[in-house]
């Protein structure tokens, strides 16, 4: 599992790649507000540009799309039970895939999917490095917050999601080895794998802390440093032009 | 002086079990120490000791001089730490990023830090992987990235704990090669082991720990008798001294 390539950094030379990362979370943040406020003809255009930079950004898309493949399942089973289980507003009755519980549905999982190649993308091309130190750098104005101990839990958070997927697999297949996939209630399926996995984490966590004691961890770290270029404002300028032009599309629908 | 001086030392569990009680040693320079001892005998504790990760109950620590208590930064770099775990100690998205962490730490210049990561991953022989994320290295990969995760702190004494553990014969070799070159190039090594057959060939020094106390302190010559009776496996001689049983020799 620790080879899941989706939500996770993958070295690269594209323009997304090179991009600041203060600029790259704000743009992020942006389209993510954008997706969530467009109608079809603007998500259209947001899904399309998003389409064409993850396959500029040469990615392994051919693994990314098998990783995805329960969330594909788990958004057709989302789009199945708001289609077919909509109540007409009017007369309150259950519908069966009528235009007025089909278009919500479509636009919900659209929305979503979306939301997730934008994700996908962010932590494909944002080093957990770089975040941390532009997430310091937001942060370095309010002086009441800690802005290091957040950066770094931010960088460690995004670092250690395929350990923890790690674990989840090695006891998902010691549990299946004592036959646990044999059990009728679901419920007592998932405590027995629940209840590990928190303590492995938990544990691998104070570990954790202590290798991070023993190499003299604090709050007051160098954070890698990041370089604004030219071509940076540029794609910055692209990017709010991009969503301007979405919302825009649908004003004249 | 000393470079590392136990003096007294003792830790009590909140159970009031003892996991160390009145140990004391000094560690000089270009030491290659092997601590050995059975599963419980407190040497991974006294190694949580020696750079501060755990607070005595009685006695003290003194790294060159000073007192670990007084510093805890300049003992933690000074003291590297190489757990027996490379997962639990893994931060970093990249192995470049891994290795910074601690230069980092130390508020350094960014210039400095990329110096000593790259002196660092190149000391290990991990070049060639500096952008693989560290959870998909091998098991030999990820010990060689640990120790270059602790180079980068350019500690004076490095402690590894169980370096041989879960390693098959070629990263077996390769660990106890790099433990080796550490050692040539003026590094003093506290090896925490109860393999050890793997390396005791090549120790300066052997303690034998028990209980939580230091019971042998000896050259390895000199005590290799006495492994048997604190559980730890000895070396099968077989007619040779204990030089002609190292495992680089094929």
């Amino acid at each position: 599992m620790a080879q899941l390539v989706a939500f996770h950094y993958q070295p690269g030379d594209s323009v997304l790649h090179r991009l600041d990362v203060r600029i790259e979370l704000p743009l992020f943040l942006l389209m993510v507000a954008v997706t969530l406020r467009c109608a079809p003809l603007g998500l259209s255009f947001l899904t399309l540009l998003s389409v064409v930079t993850l396959v500029s950004a040469h990615l392994p898309l051919r693994r990314i799309a098998r990783e995805f493949r329960l969330f594909v399942f788990l958004l057709a089973l989302m789009f199945v039970a708001r289609a077919f289980g909509s109540s007409e507003p009017a007369g309150g009755e259950t519908t069966w895939l009528s235009r007025a519980a089909f278009v919500p549905a479509a636009m919900l999982v659209w929305r979503l999917a979306l939301l997730v190649l934008l994700g996908t993308l962010f932590a494909a091309t944002a080093r957990a490095a770089h975040l941390q130190s532009a997430v310091a750098w937001y942060l370095k104005p309010f002086h009441f917050l800690p802005g290091g101990r957040i950066a770094t839990m931010v960088g460690l958070t995004i670092s250690l999601i395929p350990l923890i997927f790690d674990s989840y697999q090695e006891i998902s297949d010691a549990q299946n080895a004592r036959c646990v996939h044999g059990f009728r209630r679901p419920a007592r399926r998932l405590r027995q794998l629940v209840v590990p996995l928190m303590l492995k984490t938990f544990g691998r966590a104070d570990s954790l802390a202590a290798a991070m004691e023993s190499r003299c961890y604090n709050d007051a770290r160098t954070f890698a440093p990041l370089h604004v270029h030219a071509s940076d404002w540029a794609t910055a300028i692209g990017g709010v032009a991009v969503a301007a032009v979405a919302l825009l599309l649908d004003l004249l629908v | 002086m000393s470079l590392l001086e136990v003096r007294k030392l003792s830790h009590r569990f909140a159970d009031g079990t003892f996991g160390l009680r009145d140990v004391s040693l000094s560690v000089e320079s270009g030491e290659l120490i092997v601590l050995a001892g059975r599963n419980g005998s407190g040497k991974t504790i006294l190694m949580k000791h020696l750079n501060g990760l755990l607070t005595p109950s009685a006695g003290e620590v003194m790294v060159a001089g000073s007192p670990v208590s007084r510093n805890l930064l300049a003992a933690r770099q000074a003291v590297g730490l190489v757990f027996q775990d490379p997962d639990n100690q893994i931060v970093g998205q990249t192995v470049r990023d891994d290795v910074s962490f601690g230069p980092e730490n130390l508020r350094l210049s960014a210039d400095e830090i990329e110096r000593r990561t790259r002196t660092a991953i190149e000391g290990v022989g991990l070049e060639e992987l500096v952008e693989h994320q560290p959870h998909l290295l091998s098991g030999g990969e990820k010990r060689r990235l640990v120790i270059a995760d602790v180079l980068a702190m350019q500690p004076t004494i490095v402690i590894l704990d169980e370096p041989f553990s879960g390693l098959d014969y070629p990263g077996t070799k390769r660990a106890l090669t790099e433990i080796l070159r550490l050692h040539e190039h003026g590094h003093t090594l506290i090896v925490i082991t109860h393999e050890v057959e793997k390396i005791l060939a090549h120790a300066t020094r052997l303690i034998i720990m028990e209980e939580g106390r230091i019971v042998e302190d000896g050259s390895p010559e000199s005590l290799i008798d006495h492994l048997e009776r604190y559980g730890v496996r000895p070396p099968n001689l077989d007619g040779r001294g204990l030089s002609g049983v190292t495992w680089l020799s094929s």
